[in-house]
Parts: structure tokens; sequence; C-alpha cells
């Protein structure tokens, strides 16, 4: 399955099914990352039963130093 | 107390987390600032990159609010939704609209501030406008709801300090929500003329950041901050155009 994320074509692992397991692989996990997917932002405890769609379009951000 | 929305700060002064030299400089003038506020950026996750450590996993998040800004955002649908994956941090709910129209001087457009602004409230944000220094648009962005007005006292990380302070003061007067004075401070001297023109608070990034020793920049600001605000209440003495002898002006000994 193919998504876009953070702008770009994103081939997902067969078993990645949620935005979630998504993170897992990208090993974000110890880091405080904001999903928004196809226009809708994700509280973070929707992450792990939010399912992927071919062609879901996913944002992915954190917070950096800024004034 | 600085009242902003719900809540309730002993320190005036607003800092931002950009543009240091390293996380422990930071650690350290976060601290000697005496700050409880911290700004950040929200920025696309890397995925080419390994994401350096951000600042946030060494704050003591009991000690400090979270005051994300909306940067980068060219418009108020995108002001919006950038406050909406800051709040789905579970953070904070506090958030700084900056809108900018002009890129060259990093101005905020006034439209879409006031827009993203008026959409933010009724999302029940607790919102504070980056703006000009325009009294009327000050105005506007209180019937709106803002629970604070920001005007910049000149352009973003220019450290020019204060270039209206005629307008800023008639903010001030007529606000009913807290002045905070964002942008473009420089010096102590310029935090402490904020404060003394009636600011209810000082929000700077790189006039600490940038210093040749953050550390004792962020102190310097903290005692500006506080000694504008004690010069404020206890009402400065008004400008004469002739000299006041401040000593006795007869009984001198050769007389």
């Amino acid at each position: 399955m193919d998504i876009r994320l953070n702008g770009k074509n994103h081939a997902l692992p067969k078993q990645v099914q949620t935005v979630g397991e998504l993170l897992e692989t990208l090993n974000v996990q110890a880091q405080l990352v904001m999903v928004e997917k196809n226009g809708t932002v994700l509280q973070r405890e929707e992450h792990a039963h939010t399912l992927l769609t071919e062609g879901d379009q996913l944002e992915v951000v954190q917070f950096v130093g800024g004034g | 107390m600085l009242n902003i929305g719900p809540y309730r700060f002993q320190s005036r002064l607003l800092l931002g987390t950009g543009k240091y030299p390293s996380l422990d400089i930071q650690s350290r003038a976060v601290q000697e600032s005496g700050t409880e506020v911290l700004t950040f950026a929200l920025q696309r996750l890397d995925l080419d990159q390994p994401t350096e450590e951000s600042f946030l996993n060494r704050l003591d998040l009991k000690r400090y609010r979270l005051l994300p800004n909306t940067a980068g955002a060219r418009s108020a649908d995108e002001a919006v939704r950038l406050a909406r994956l800051a709040r789905a941090s579970g953070l904070c709910d506090m958030v700084k609209v900056e809108v900018i129209g002009d890129e060259k001087r990093l101005l905020p457009d006034p439209i879409a501030t006031l827009e993203a602004t008026r959409r933010l409230v009724e999302e029940e944000f607790i919102v504070l406008p980056y703006t000009g220094d325009d009294p009327v648009l000050a105005q506007r962005l209180q019937e709106v709801g803002a629970h604070a007005i920001m005007p910049g006292a000149s352009p973003i990380g220019s450290g020019q300090g204060i270039i209206n302070s005629l307008y800023l003061s008639f903010i001030i007067q007529d606000a009913s929500v807290p002045v905070i004075v964002d942008a473009g401070i420089g010096a102590p001297s310029d935090a402490a003329l904020a404060m003394e023109l009636g600011a209810d608070g000082v929000l700077l990034n790189s006039a600490v950041a940038h210093a040749g020793d953050p550390v004792a920049m962020a102190r310097g600001m903290r005692l500006a901050v506080e000694a504008g605000r004690l010069a404020h209440l206890a009402g400065r003495i008004a400008k004469k155009e002739t000299a006041m002898a401040s000593s006795p002006t007869e009984g001198f000994v050769n007389q």
C-alpha cells in the first residue's frame, strides 16, 4: 500500500495497517509527534486504531525551536 | 501576576526557543530568564534525516506552559490547521497566531490574523495573536475574543527595539486584555521601555539566543522586565525642559 507522507510517496510494509504502526516504523516513539490524516488532525489516542488506506495523505509534525 | 485566559504567571517574560547555540546553553538561559512560557514552532518530521534531540525532552512540563506558534502560515486556514496540530499534542491549548503577509519584513497579515483569531477562539483555544502596532486592529482582535494582544516592537529578529512607542501606548491604554510586546526587542533597555509604557509582558527570542552570552542576557532581560514593571507601577517623573536641583541650593560653606 502506498500513501503520501509529508508530501512524498511512501510505500508501507504489509504489516503496517494503522497510524500507530506507521509511527513505529519511523522510529519516532520516543518523540512527540502530531499527525494529520487527509486534512483531519488526529488526537494522540487515535493513532493506535486509525486505519490507513491506499492514497491517504499524512502529515507528521513535531515541535521545534521557534519564537 | 500576568493573567492570560485561565492561566496565571509570576513572570512577565515569555521566551522563544529558536536558534540557541546549544541545548545546554538554552537550558541555562531558560532557567536564568525566570520564564514560565516557552514558544515553539511546528515542523514536518524530516524522514530522511535522523531527528535531533528536542528541547522539549529536557523540559519539566509542570514548570513551563507551551505556547506553540503558527509560524509558516500564510493564511487563516493554515494557521488554524497548525494550531489544531499543536493542540493534538495534548500538552497545550494556548496558541500564538502568526500569519505572515510580508515575506521580506516578516510583518503579520492583519486580515488573516483577525480571521484566524476569530476561528481559534470559537474552537476554544487560548489565542495570543502576533500583530502590528495598529491600535484599531488591536481593538478588532479583542472584539473577536483574543486573550492577549501581541504587537511587534519592530520586525522579527531585527533587534531595533520599539519603533512606535506612541501607537504601542495607545494599544496599551485601550486594551482590556494583556498586551505582550513581541518581536524586535534587541536589548534589556527595549524590554524595560515596553514595561514602563505599561505592557503586561514581553516575548523575545533572538535577543537572548543570539547574544554573545545568552545565559547572561537572559538574566538581563529578566531584570529589565522586572525593573520596567516596577517603574510603571511606581510612576515615573514627568520630563521637564529645565534643570531642577536635587541638592539644596542654599547654605553652602562658601556663601
